[in-house]
């Protein structure tokens, strides 16, 4: 036996900067050396990797399926619905004509220019699937594309994060850390089948990037700049998120320059990753000129220039006196001032926009509940809670500051990377659930790095006593590798092994049963893991929420297809260019299912013109109707839970509609009126006046008066608020009800056309039981019958 | 069926007239128009296009006294026993037309099967078939007397004031038309009281504005009937006609009675009017006063109102005139005159005394009035009656403020209500800076006029005060906002205007030869390169002639010229495609190349 | 003072660089002019097609940058940093990222 040489080989081919295999690989190639001989050590090494890679992505692909086993093949959510649109609005008329698309569909009357206003990365990629597939003759829909687009690129979010690890630590913590990525629930949230958005394609983006750029900070390399900046320009075009990347990587190198870590490798890779990316970027349209316009990117130039100074700073050193630089030190200062100066002057002059507000909300997570509610309303905006950390990373939230800790000790210069990426991703995810998901990669990615370590420690004595076991145990071994089912549980399986045999080798610096319980505890930690991840997955990010299922008291479930019902309605019973009003989440929802025409949709980029329809759901109903004919509406449609008990309806979206109306219409719209004075927020009776003749309540409740659900509850119980309604048998002048779905979850209103707006008003007149009547009406005393004569 | 609104229509219009108590006289009479009218609604009749309408016509204008031109014969209509009462009535009533005599045998058959046919059914229509087919039976028709109580207890008794049986006119005229008929053949007086006969005419004069001829000869040969009959007359007592305004100038007030059709009734001697009373408080103000009867109309009586100088307004009168008694409504009027007349502007803030001036009634004030928005308008007026040179109150005193030139699109007019005081006096104030949101921040000349107008005013008049200069302030955004809701507000529904795309317009370029300057510029370096790298020496001649070499070089060049035609023409996706083809070549050629010279190297390195 | 620091510079720069890096420097040169130029333009005349005068000028920045780290990589005293790569590599990397790079410009242009 020759451990040493094993050790080495094992981890040559990847590693520069780790020493530290994981032990399956070890083990592997251990029992290699037994059998096969030292050649095949690497190709058996890779194939371990190479297997336990495809499993993860396998594991991670399967487990993202529940919603298409549980529900079917379709798109959930809201976003989705327009990526799809959109995707299919590219694959049927080509990319150019895309991206001239003016989709006057929404926002009517202002219509939206798609081609502008949108990160076309996961059209394109998709659509490029498509075609290929096509041009297989392989004919997949492209609806299938786009629902399984997100658990495919999940596997290669798996890969890349093996390779980043590799190079930050090594290659047994990259495969940690893929599996982590694989089954972490903080990323399937994003990425199960039929999630067909944004980040599903652009987390990948962001690791590959990552990985690209520490390779290419290593070996200083044009060529694997000029791909960082590729991979850049991926994720520019897939996600909004880009603009993390554009500033950690300049604080990485800001951070390497003020530890004296300048080198002329480091130069190259971000010289020519920046001015690549630059350029690049500037190529979405959406983004267009931001790159240099805007604050959010002025630190990575600035730092540009910076590495420039220093660069010259540092050539001009190799053949001057001290003296001599001090005498260029000062022009240099001179010139940084001068270039401050100038920045902050053309800031002022407006050439460069300062901040934009969802950057403010980010480091002021107060900000935009008192200015832009509009971003406060939106769930994912909220603060995170410790409650959610822990749902969506259970054990690797408590295991990856170890992981960190390992990092500070060695550390080089991509771990400075790596820990200024964890740093700022965590403080990130604190201000805004929706950055949970930046969080999650660095996490499995630093959980891996402290596993492996963990491990490592705990079975080094292992490797040896190993290396002598039976080849039978190794047999079983690769079968269960091979065998379908979760990575993690195949290396539970092996790690299990491992530990009958520990009895044998007795420890060198721990006792056997304190390497026992640790390991052993270690396995019971990643089996609770996964049992979570599985758990949470099937039960909290597989319903697609147009879809619901209702569980019965026997277990039975029930599907509520009520959304589905309501646009299917639309589209078949509404003229083709019937202008849907209904608040901004569902915008994307009809334009994709009913394909009508909305006023507002989740591409909140207009507030005032939220705000307007805000304003008419929470003034009262001839207030607006005044509005809704002014926006030339058609249907109103609105969601309602009372009935099913369906706790996200537009009752309780209600208030942010308020306070969106309110902070463009303050002189009409207060937010105050809506709440008792006690100042709660009620439907019930003593709920405030102008909460209840306010359109929203009025269109949620019409006729729930007359619902009696069970014996017991009074009639017009609503079961999500818990409540008794306050305003029970009213009339709608203005609207009637149009269509009503099996559940009352989406209630559809007509607007009454002034044909039927008077006949609504008589009706109301009349019901109100003031007769009109007719001056000098004739009073009529009826002459009688005479009674029948017998005789004649 | 239209009866009943044109009941309805009536009531309107006659209800005021007619006090609480029942009138023993009818409200109006048929004038010569309306025969003219109804003899037009007859004459198609005469066409023997159908035999209803033909016999219509016939009675109709038996009924008016007209002649009937008759071309043709009505042979037609046989003696033929029908089996409903209907048919048996236009059977009998032809038969009579044309004074054939019915035998006995037949009318006994006919009086059984009549009585039959009325224990079936009694209603109104039935009754009256059977009563005019008695009359023509003569003597053997007396069962049916009977039955005219019966008839009149079914009659439906409107508001008191009309009876009509239901079926509308037809119905009740066939009904009283046989009455009568019957018991003129039978020669004894109908069981009617002397008020149901009223009542019925009443009705049969509301519905003289019938259109069918059927209806035409109905309302005639009924209204005749009433007139012409032997028991009781109904005498008319009404106003006449334009008889209603009475004033100082004219201070008569003129009663007409007569019968139904207009005609002067002997009996009555004297007219009284019993009582008058004023609208509104019911004070009796005249009793017992006779009406002197006019020398050249019959049917006319006067009384000269004025001589118990009334206060303007609405009077009662009840009129008696033998035994029947009605009462009519007339208005007095006066006429108004504006006493004192004061205009000016005050501060808004009342802070100093308000700068009045004094105008006639019809004259203009001369000069220009000016106001700003720190001020108010100020107007005070007195009206006085003319006559008894009186305060008094009118029903409407507007002050009216429009520009001047009321062709103008923007043109604005606002009408504000004066209001008076305890003491009758008018007063008007309009502050400037609180309405400048109804004038719509339209500052500029306005024409200010007075309205007076009353029901009771011979002279309501529109009076143009002056001219008046109104400055308002800028409006503020928010009145800018409501103003365009406003001024939307009746657009609601109108088209609106379509929505043209604006393109930005392109920045203004650069002249052509500064472009080209620039463009020579840019590529003047390329010389000093070339300079640059001949006086340093490039060396050439080390430039391996290889496949690989040349291939690489070619495909380099390849791939720049495809970039400068895909800046000219090509898009992405073929550019990308060609590029793959041409990058791949040049891809393997290069790294042939650059391995081949790294080996030169190192054995040179190595030697 | 200044005379003679730069002087002395000069001297000092024609004393230790290879030919080769020379050349490289010339190439430097013509690019930093050629910028230099393209930003009197914009700042004399305007910078309305910005795109097109973006494309211009990130272009020879960019062209620079790339010389730059051809330089770097070819001066035999930043050998040790990149031990691995010879002057070969380091030249196809700069072909490669010139052919990505110009591609991006020419759409640019517009």
């Amino acid at each position: 036996m020759q451990p040493s040489t094993t050790k080495t080989q094992a981890g040559a081919p990847a590693q520069t900067a780790g020493k530290k295999v994981l032990f399956p690989d070890k083990k592997v190639s251990a029992k290699q050396v037994k059998s096969s001989g030292l050649t095949n050590i690497a190709g058996l090494n890779s194939l371990i990797i190479f297997t336990v890679l495809l499993l993860a992505w396998i594991s991670g692909f399967a487990s993202r399926l529940f919603a298409v086993i549980r529900f079917e093949s379709i798109i959930h959510e809201f976003d989705p619905w327009f990526n799809y649109r959109a995707t299919a609005y590219m694959v049927e008329h080509g990319f150019y004509n895309f991206l001239n698309w003016f989709d006057e569909r929404a926002w009517y009357p202002l219509g939206r220019i798609v081609g502008g206003t949108v990160y076309p990365g996961l059209m394109l990629t998709s659509g490029s699937i498509h075609y290929i597939l096509h041009s297989l003759n392989i004919p997949v829909h492209i609806r299938d594309i786009c629902v399984f687009l997100a658990p495919v690129f999940s596997g290669l979010t798996a890969i890349s994060t093996y390779f980043l690890t590799k190079e930050l630590w090594s290659s047994g913590a990259g495969l940690f850390a893929a599996c982590f990525i694989a089954i972490v629930p903080g990323y399937i949230s994003r990425s199960v089948a039929g999630s067909y958005d944004n980040e599903g394609i652009a987390i990948f983006a962001l690791q590959i990037t990552y990985y690209l750029w520490v390779k290419s900070v290593k070996t200083g390399s044009i060529l694997w700049a000029t791909l960082t900046a590729l991979s850049y320009f991926y994720m520019v075009s897939a996600w909004g998120g880009y603009v993390f990347i554009i500033n950690l990587i300049p604080l990485h190198v800001f951070a390497l320059l003020v530890m004296n870590r300048f080198s002329v490798r480091l130069f190259t890779a971000y010289t020519v990753f920046y001015i690549l990316g630059l350029l690049f970027s500037m190529q979405i349209p959406f983004v267009g000129f931001q790159p240099i316009r805007t604050s959010e990117h002025m630190a990575a130039g600035g730092v540009f220039c910076l590495m420039f100074l220093i660069g010259g700073l540092k050539y001009l050193r190799t053949f001057m006196t001290k003296a001599e630089m001090k005498y260029f030190g000062g022009i240099v200062i001179g010139i940084t001032l001068v270039f401050l100066t100038v920045l902050i002057g053309l800031t002022y002059a407006g050439f460069v926009a300062p901040w934009s507000g969802r950057f403010y909300s980010l480091w002021d997570t107060g900000y935009a509940k008192i200015h832009i509610p509009i971003i406060a309303s939106v769930s994912e905006h909220q603060p995170t809670t410790w409650f959610s950390f822990f749902f969506d990373l259970h054990i690797l939230v408590t295991t990856f500051p170890v992981g960190l800790w390992y990092c500070i000790k060695h550390i080089n210069d991509e771990r400075v990377f790596v820990v200024l990426y964890a740093i700022s991703a965590v403080y990130f995810a604190g201000v805004m659930v929706r950055l949970m998901l930046t969080l999650t990669p660095v996490v499995c990615m630093l959980a891996g790095i402290a596993f492996s370590g963990l491990l490592e420690l705990y079975l080094k004595e292992e490797d040896r006593e190993e290396s002598g076991t039976n080849a039978v145990e190794e047999e079983s071994d690769g079968e269960q590798e091979r065998s379908p089912g979760r990575a993690l549980y195949d290396k539970a399986g092996k790690l299990r092994r491992m530990k009958h045999e520990k009895p044998k080798g007795n420890g060198d610096g721990l006792g056997a049963n304190v390497r026992n319980a640790v390991v052993i505890f270690v396995l019971m930690l990643l089996m609770m893991f996964t049992v979570h991840c599985t758990w949470v997955t099937s039960n909290a990010y597989s319903s697609p929420s147009i879809v619901l299922a209702s569980y019965s008291n026997e277990g039975g479930r029930a599907i509520l297809d009520d959304f589905r019902e309501a646009y299917y309605w639309l589209s078949q019973n509404t003229h083709t260019d019937a202008r849907v009003m209904s608040w901004w989440d569902y915008g994307y929802q009809i334009a994709g299912m009913a394909n009508r025409t909305t006023l507002v949709d989740n591409n909140t980029w207009n507030n005032s013109h939220i705000a307007l329809v805000g304003k008419a759901m929470s003034s009262n109903e001839s207030a607006a109707y005044e509005i809704m004919t002014s926006l030339d509406v058609d249907y109103v449609l609105v969601i309602f839970g009372g009935m099913i008990g369906y706790s996200g309806d537009d009752i309780n979206k209600f208030l942010w509609m308020v306070r969106i109306a309110e902070g463009e219409h303050p002189q009409d719209i207060r937010e105050s009126d809506y709440f008792t004075e006690r100042g709660e927020f009620r439907v019930d009776s003593e709920a405030s006046p102008t909460l209840l003749n306010s359109l929203m309540y009025k269109l949620s409740y019409y006729r729930f008066g007359e619902v009696k659900m069970d014996y017991r509850s009074p009639t017009g119980f609503d079961r999500t608020r818990n409540a008794e309604i306050g305003n029970k048998n009213f009339q709608l002048t203005y609207l009637e009800e149009a269509y009503t779905t099996e559940h009352w979850l989406v209630r559809v209103y007509r607007l009454a056309s002034i044909f039927f707006l008077n006949l609504n008003a008589l009706k109301n007149f009349t019901s109100r039981k003031k007769k009109g009547y007719i001056k000098g009406r004739p009073t009529v005393v009826k002459g009688q019958k005479p009674q029948k004569r017998a005789s004649s | 069926m239209n009866f009943f609104g044109a009941i309805l229509l009536l009531a309107l219009v006659v209800g005021e007239l007619i006090a609480a108590d029942v009138p023993t006289s009818t409200n109006s009479y048929l004038t010569k128009d309306d025969k003219l009218r109804l003899k037009k609604v007859l004459e198609p009749g005469f066409k023997f296009q159908d035999l209803a309408s033909l016999h219509y016509a016939i009675v109709g204008y038996k009924h008016m006294k007209e002649p009937i031109k008759l071309i043709g014969s009505v042979k037609t209509i046989l003696d033929k026993d029908g089996s409903t009462v209907a048919e048996l009535y236009y059977s009998v009533s032809a038969m009579n037309l044309l004074n054939q005599k019915i035998p006995d045998v037949t009318v006994n058959k006919l009086v059984k099967t009549l009585q039959l046919a009325l224990k079936k059914d009694d209603s109104p229509l039935n009754l009256a078939y059977v009563f005019h087919i008695a009359a023509n039976l003569g003597s053997s028709g007396s069962f049916a007397f009977n039955h005219i109580e019966d008839a009149m207890v079914q009659a439906d008794e409107v508001d008191g004031r009309y009876l009509q049986f239901e079926g509308g006119l037809s119905v009740t005229s066939l009904l009283v038309n046989g009455v009568f008929k019957l018991s003129q053949s039978l020669k004894k007086k109908a069981p009617l009281t002397q008020l149901q006969i009223v009542k019925l005419a009443n009705y049969f004069l509301s519905r003289r504005s019938v259109q069918t001829p059927k209806g035409v000869a109905n309302f005639l040969s009924s209204i005749n009937t009433l007139a012409t009959n032997e028991f009781y007359k109904p005498t008319c007592i009404t106003l006449k006609e334009d008889g209603v305004v009475i004033s100082v100038k004219q201070p008569f007030v003129h009663i007409k009675v007569c019968d139904l059709l207009g005609n002067p009734v002997p009996s009555i001697s004297n007219v009284i009017a019993n009582t008058a009373t004023k609208e509104g408080d019911d004070v009796v103000f005249v009793s017992k006063k006779n009406f002197e009867a006019a020398s050249n109309d019959k049917t006319v009586y006067s009384l000269n109102f004025m001589t118990s100088t009334p206060e303007p307004g609405f009077y009662k009168i009840a009129v008696s005139a033998g035994s029947a008694t009605n009462t009519v409504l007339i208005k007095v009027l006066t006429e108004v005159k504006v006493s004192s007349l004061e205009i000016g502007t005050a501060d808004a803030d009342q802070t100093t005394q308000a700068k009045l001036v004094k105008v006639a009634h019809p004259e203009k004030l001369k000069e220009k009035i000016e106001a700003d928005s720190q001020q108010k308008l100020v107007i005070r007026f007195l009206l006085k009656d003319a006559f008894k040179d009186k305060p008094m109150r009118v029903h409407q005193a507007f002050v009216r403020l429009s520009t001047k030139d009321s062709t103008n699109k923007n043109s604005q007019e606002i009408i504000f209500v004066a209001e008076p005081d305890s003491s009758h006096t008018y007063k008007f104030d309009m502050q400037v800076g609180a309405e400048s949101k109804n004038f719509a921040y339209q500052s500029g000349d306005y024409k200010i006029e007075l309205i007076i107008g009353d029901a009771i005013l011979s002279n309501s008049f529109e009076w143009t005060l002056g001219t008046i200069a109104l400055k308002f302030p800028e409006p503020s955004a928010s009145d800018v906002a409501d103003k365009s809701t406003y001024r939307q507000k009746p657009n609601v529904y109108t088209k609106k205007p379509e929505i043209k795309h604006m393109f930005r317009e392109p920045d203004k370029r650069p002249p052509e030869y500064v472009s080209n300057l620039f463009s020579g510029l840019c590529i003047a370096p390329i010389f000093l390169l070339i300079f640059l790298w001949a006086k340093i020496g490039v060396n050439i001649s080390n430039f391996p002639f290889s496949i690989s070499a040349i291939t690489f070089h070619l495909g380099l060049g390849g791939i720049f010229v495809l970039f400068g035609v895909f800046w000219l023409q090509l898009n992405m996706f073929t550019t990308l495609r060609y590029l793959s083809i041409l990058g791949t070549i040049t891809f393997l050629a290069g790294n042939k190349m650059l391995s081949q010279i790294a080996k030169n190297r190192k054995l040179s390195a190595a030697r | 003072m200044s005379n003679h620091v730069i002087s002395k510079i000069w001297q000092d720069y024609k004393k230790i660089t290879e030919r080769k890096t020379m050349i490289i420097d010339a190439y430097l040169l013509y690019v930093l002019i050629t910028g230099i130029i393209q930003f009197i333009y914009c700042c004399s005349v305007g910078t309305y097609p910005f795109n097109s005068f973006l494309s211009g000028f990130i272009s020879t920045i960019s062209c620079f940058v790339l010389g730059m780290c051809l330089r770097l990589q070819a001066c035999n005293s930043n050998g040790k940093q990149f031990n691995r790569y010879g002057i070969e590599k380091g030249f196809a990397d700069f072909i490669f990222a010139q052919i990505v790079l110009h591609i991006v410009i020419v759409n640019f242009i517009g």
